[in-house]
């Protein structure tokens, strides 16, 4: 159970939402935004926070958009894993989300959620990033519309009291050649040793990594050397893995040395696949 | 045999603690002593639907010093299983692995450090 009591609040509108946080915030209530709630749930359980007032965001319309026209595909931030990929709008993303958790958590954890929460994986970032998406944000400077990658880095970078609108993702990258790996430890339901997602796009192979480090990433200094058709593949991989933005991470699901060597052959899978075709 | 099915259970649900026990159990402590899969989102168990094909057969030997020769049993399962697991995976990669739990990343670590 929760030992405490909070605040439930449930706006109707961007607007009112971030008044809400602001307000809440001067009164010293230490104010969440909340969607599916998953993780504040088990981490108030926890006693890891205590938030004094939560704010539903859940019942704001732009939130809940999941539509295509004939530029983007825009994903509301209260749109749940499950909605995403059965949707089956975005194939990569599609992968992503049925590999997060468990049917029944797919169908409460939200993208706004698994891309702003504290579990340091937040596997949803990464056909993003591939895909060069962009974000619309609602704060203290009204709406405002970034590339996704300007406020992801490693997690959200938000200002005080913002949150995300939608996630908007360029048609050309829905439909391009993707591949998406993900090694845990032992089961098949797990946070990730290291999950790898993939878009050929322009003849050029993106590549987009969580869980071998502290936080997930795209590099583009790892994707030059892994395009580079002067080196052979295992010259590839081998120089790629020495390109980690961050140290390797090293806790009880696996060491940082293991870490790299799971990385390392999902690389090798992947180059072999991208190159000869499906094994 | 007083309840065959019930017996075969049993013993089927030793040997699932000790798959469990040889393939992902350990007590793992840090530098300070504290352990680092304190609960059973860490610590994690085989659970259903990870469980392999129990065989189970039993060899009846009456109990010579007890009423009507009967022998109590329990989940006598777990005893042998580690030693199987470990016999499998010794084979399967030609070198002794004889150090529980015996995890993907253990494996890989005692072939890095002995070469064939």
């Amino acid at each position: 159970m929760i030992p405490f009591d909070f605040i439930y609040c449930r706006p109707d509108t961007m607007e009112d939402a971030y008044q809400a946080f602001v307000q809440l915030q001067t009164e010293g209530k230490n104010p969440y935004y909340y969607a599916g709630g998953s993780e504040i749930i088990t981490m108030a359980r926890a006693g890891s926070i205590r938030p004094g007032a939560v704010i539903d965001l859940k019942w704001i319309p732009e939130c809940r958009v999941l539509s295509l026209d004939s530029d983007e595909l825009h994903l509301g931030s209260v749109c749940t894993l499950n909605e995403i990929k059965e949707s089956k709008l975005f194939p990569l993303l599609t992968l992503a989300c049925g590999r997060i958790a468990d049917h029944t958590n797919q169908c409460r954890i939200t993208l706004g959620g698994n891309l702003c929460g504290t579990i340091r994986y937040r596997e949803t970032c990464l056909p993003l990033l591939l895909a060069d998406a962009s974000v619309t944000l609602f704060g203290g400077q009204g709406l405002r519309r970034v590339p996704f990658a300007s406020v992801f880095n490693g997690r959200m970078r938000l200002e005080a009291g913002e949150f995300i609108v939608q996630v908007h993702v360029p048609k050309k990258a829905l439909q391009a050649p993707h591949y998406h790996i993900k090694q845990t430890a032992n089961e098949k339901i797990d946070y990730p040793m290291v999950t790898v997602a993939a878009l050929w796009q322009d003849r050029f192979l993106r590549v987009a990594c969580s869980g071998l480090c502290a936080e997930p990433f795209r590099s583009a200094e790892m994707e030059a050397v892994l395009n580079a058709q002067n080196l052979s593949g295992a010259d590839r991989v081998r120089k790629a893995v020495e390109l980690l933005p961050q140290p390797a991470y090293d806790d009880v699901e696996g060491s940082a040395e293991y870490r790299k060597f799971v990385f390392q052959t999902i690389l090798e899978a992947l180059l072999e696949e991208v190159t000869h075709g499906p094994l | 045999m007083i309840n065959p099915e019930l017996m075969r259970s049993i013993i089927a649900g030793g040997m699932a603690m000790g798959v469990s026990m040889a393939s992902r159990e350990a007590a793992v402590y840090d530098e300070k002593g504290v352990v680092r899969a304190p609960n059973l989102r860490t610590y994690k168990l085989l659970h259903i639907g990870q469980e392999p094909d129990y065989r189970v057969g039993f060899v009846e030997t009456p109990e010579q010093d007890s009423p009507y020769g009967v022998r109590s049993y329990s989940e006598h399962g777990i005893i042998g299983i580690p030693a199987a697991l470990a016999n499998a995976l010794s084979a399967a990669f030609g070198r002794e692995l004889c150090l529980l739990p015996l995890t993907p990343e253990r494996i890989w670590k005692a072939i890095r450090e002995e070469p064939k």
